[in-house]
């Protein structure tokens, strides 16, 4: 069990790790179909904290989570690893995991009728794994 | 049908007509050219009519990606602008990094077409298939940071990424450039093509998918990729200082460009260094879309009359060219320049000259405070250099002419003025002493957009030998070569650091299904730059203009390691078109063009 830990002093902002979530997921390249995301300043002021300018945003597995309270199916569960995970069959796309998540970070998207979310990759998440800077860990 | 990377498509945009238009991607011509520089080389020759005017409504601006944009390939977030030059009349071809370049992939689409001239100010707004020409009456005159926030709110999305000219393209100064995100577009006056056009800015938002052939072994390169790059002994040096790092060397050497390229010492040099630079200014390290290594220094000046300045940068050509070439020794004050020049959107490079040059006219008395609007122009002089940048950007006085380029007003006032013009074919030289790297000369002199070191640089092979001229024609082919595949995929230069022409050559194979030799790349390599000379020769060029400035050919080097040396120009161009495969007045051969593949364009020659 673990969590995706952040450190936006470190993130460069490059976004790989959106890119290798679709990768990893889609088995293509869509940075706005990505589990996570990355918000960007590039315009600082002299009063900006550094750690403000690129800064991670990914789920917090929270326990416990609004978006699996919200689901009217019971569809959303806690897996070994610490992740919550949308069981596809149970889920009927109604999206109202999605209105209570602050973050953004669950949706149901496009043709698809069952809602996405980081599973944190069954273990070992490739985002971490490509994270150039260690902005990332796990 | 492409199986991955392309996205098949490009739009032409009339803007005389108001007309978008889809077009598909000849599979043939991809496989020929690639994308970005090759593409677009290809398109100058084949719709351009011949000695257009660079202004007229006839002349056209491509903004290309090729296959390996919106992937993770490494080093690969990046578009070229391609048009007829106003600066020089010849190929250009400017190239950005940042964010735009993925971002119009995922719209669905590998290029823009830009045609005609609108009437009146306009923006261009590519929203996935949603294409429209809209009005930008109320962003005319805004500086370039200014622009891209502004329609960011005007659509209400952050993440809508902007490409787009400030006031020096506006006013068509020839060497204005394209902004994005304080990334620079920046050679040969592509920004000042688009003013001509009344073209602000192209806005892109894409929510589509990028496909590749095949993701497994895509895969297991990018491991091995990521591993070479954290291994690369490079690597730290250019995540903590950037380009910046190749002033200390450069310098050494006897390289970077000083008071208008008169000298091989900068005394002051300390205060351009990368360490005093991260020190004063730096505030974090930023990367381009998808990219590994984070060389941008995103740089803020805390205090005195320019606190609060935001930029990224300065990169190390712009410290040489706004720094030691104008004999200014404060980051901070060539951090201010570089930030008016991006938002004015003006090339950092022949800004740096153009003042340059006209300090050193002035020392000679040649102009007086008569032309330079009362003010006294030194060498080291903070007030004149950025004086000029704002005069240059709004052709106001002295800066109206030095706005033409150091070719043209160095032909306005003639004579002994001609022989201190820092250019070639008419584009102002990058940050690199020729008589101290003469291969960097040969360079220079060749290269299809006029002087431009990123056009194949032989700096790092010449360190053990700058002075002579043996054999740096036969390493200048190559490299020039294989930027022309960098240029043409659209790989950074910075790729060196962890990737090889082969392993360059196995992401293209990845993500598209295609195979090549390295014969065959080869042969692309030599197509492409090809294509590019035959359009310069159909514009008029030749050998005449395969040349240096009369200082780095005549004046021996007054100072410094390369002390008494000149460029021997005449000695390495007859090897350099040897090995093109070009005649001794630089013409590709029938039998050239044949072997290429370019037959169709023989009428050239």
């Amino acid at each position: 069990m673990g969590n995706l830990n952040v450190d936006s002093e470190k993130c460069c902002g490059c976004r790989i790790c959106e890119m290798a979530c679709s990768m990893v997921h889609l088995g293509l390249f869509n940075p706005r179909k990505a589990f996570l995301r990355i918000e960007m300043d590039r315009l600082p002021k002299v009063e900006t904290k550094t750690s403000e300018i690129d800064v991670p945003i990914v789920c917090l597995q929270c326990d416990p989570a609004p978006c699996a309270k919200a689901c009217p199916e019971g569809a959303i569960g806690k897996a070994a690893t610490g992740a919550w995970i949308v069981d596809r069959e149970k889920c009927t796309g109604c999206g109202l995991c999605v209105d209570v998540c602050s973050l953004g970070m669950i949706s149901v998207k496009g043709q698809e009728e069952f809602a996405r979310k980081c599973d944190l990759c069954e273990g070992k998440p490739l985002c971490v794994v490509y994270c150039p800077t260690g902005a990332l860990t796990f | 049908m492409f199986q991955g990377g392309y996205k098949g498509r490009y739009l032409r945009i009339d803007l005389s007509q108001g007309k978008v238009k889809v077009e598909k991607l000849d599979e043939e011509i991809a496989r020929k050219y690639w994308g970005g520089r090759g593409w677009g080389g290809y398109l100058l020759l084949k719709e351009l009519a011949s000695r257009i005017d660079p202004f007229s409504p006839e002349n056209k601006v491509f903004f290309l990606t090729g296959p390996l944009q919106g992937t993770l390939t490494p080093y690969s977030p990046r578009f070229v602008v391609l048009t007829k030059s106003p600066l020089t009349g010849t190929f250009t071809r400017a190239v950005s990094g940042g964010q735009w370049a993925p971002e119009l992939k995922f719209a669905g689409y590998d290029g823009i077409i830009i045609e005609g001239r609108s009437q009146k100010p306009v923006y261009i707004l590519i929203d996935d298939e949603k294409v429209e020409i809209r009005d930008a009456v109320h962003l005319w005159g805004k500086a370039t940071g200014e622009t891209e926030r502004l329609i960011k709110e005007e659509l209400k999305d952050k993440t809508i990424r902007v490409i787009s000219i400030g006031q020096a393209g506006e006013r068509r100064v020839r060497f204005a450039n394209v902004i994005h995100e304080s990334r620079a577009a920046a050679r040969g006056g592509t920004g000042a093509v688009m003013g001509s056009k009344n073209l602000k800015a192209l806005a892109v938002r894409g929510t589509g998918n990028v496909e590749i052939a095949d993701i497994a072994w895509f895969k297991s390169l990018l491991a091995e990729a990521y591993e070479a790059i954290k291994k690369d002994p490079a690597s730290p040096s250019r995540i903590k200082y950037g380009t910046t790092g190749t002033v200390a060397v450069a310098h050494e050497l006897g390289v970077m460009p000083v008071k208008n390229f008169s000298r091989g010492v900068f005394e002051r040099i300390e205060g351009l260094m990368a360490e005093t630079m991260r020190e004063k200014i730096v505030i974090h390290d930023e990367s381009c879309f998808a990219c590994a290594l984070p060389c941008g220094k995103l740089s803020l000046i805390k205090e005195g009359p320019y606190a609060g300045t935001v930029l990224q940068g300065p990169q190390y050509e712009t410290i040489g060219l706004l720094g030691s070439n104008c004999g200014i020794s404060d980051i901070e004050i060539v951090a201010r320049a570089n930030y008016l020049c991006n938002e004015y959107g003006m090339d950092t490079i022949s800004t740096g000259n153009v003042i340059a040059y006209a300090i050193e006219a002035f020392q000679k008395g040649i102009l007086t405070k008569q032309d330079t609007d009362g003010m006294e122009m030194r060498f080291g002089n903070t007030e004149a250099l950025l004086s000029l940048v704002d005069r240059i950007a709004k052709r106001e006085g002295l800066g109206n002419k030095l706005a033409e380029g150091v070719k043209a007003f160095s032909q306005e006032l003639g004579g002994e003025a001609e022989k201190f013009a820092m250019h070639s074919k008419g584009q102002e030289l990058a940050s690199f002493e020729p008589r101290s790297v003469v291969g960097m000369g040969l360079l220079f002199a060749t290269a299809s957009t006029g002087a431009n070191h990123s056009f194949g640089p032989t700096f790092r092979e010449e360190m053990k030998n700058p002075l002579t001229g043996k054999g740096k024609a036969k390493i200048l082919v190559e490299n020039q070569n294989s930027y022309c595949l960098m240029d043409s995929l659209v790989y950074c230069s910075f790729s060196r650091y962890g990737l090889n022409n082969l392993s360059r050559m196995q992401f293209l194979s990845a993500v598209t299904g295609w195979n090549y030799t390295p014969e065959e790349i080869e042969h692309q390599n030599h197509r492409i730059y090809t294509a590019e000379r035959l359009f310069n020769l159909r514009e008029g060029f030749g050998k005449k203009d395969d040349t240096l400035p009369f200082r780095s050919l005549f004046e021996p080097m007054p100072d410094g390691p390369s002390k008494g040396n000149v460029v021997p120009l005449e000695e390495m161009l007859p090897e350099y078109y040897a090995l093109r495969g070009w005649d001794g007045e630089g013409k590709p051969t029938v039998e050239t063009l044949e072997n290429l593949g370019l037959r169709e364009f023989i009428d050239w020659i």
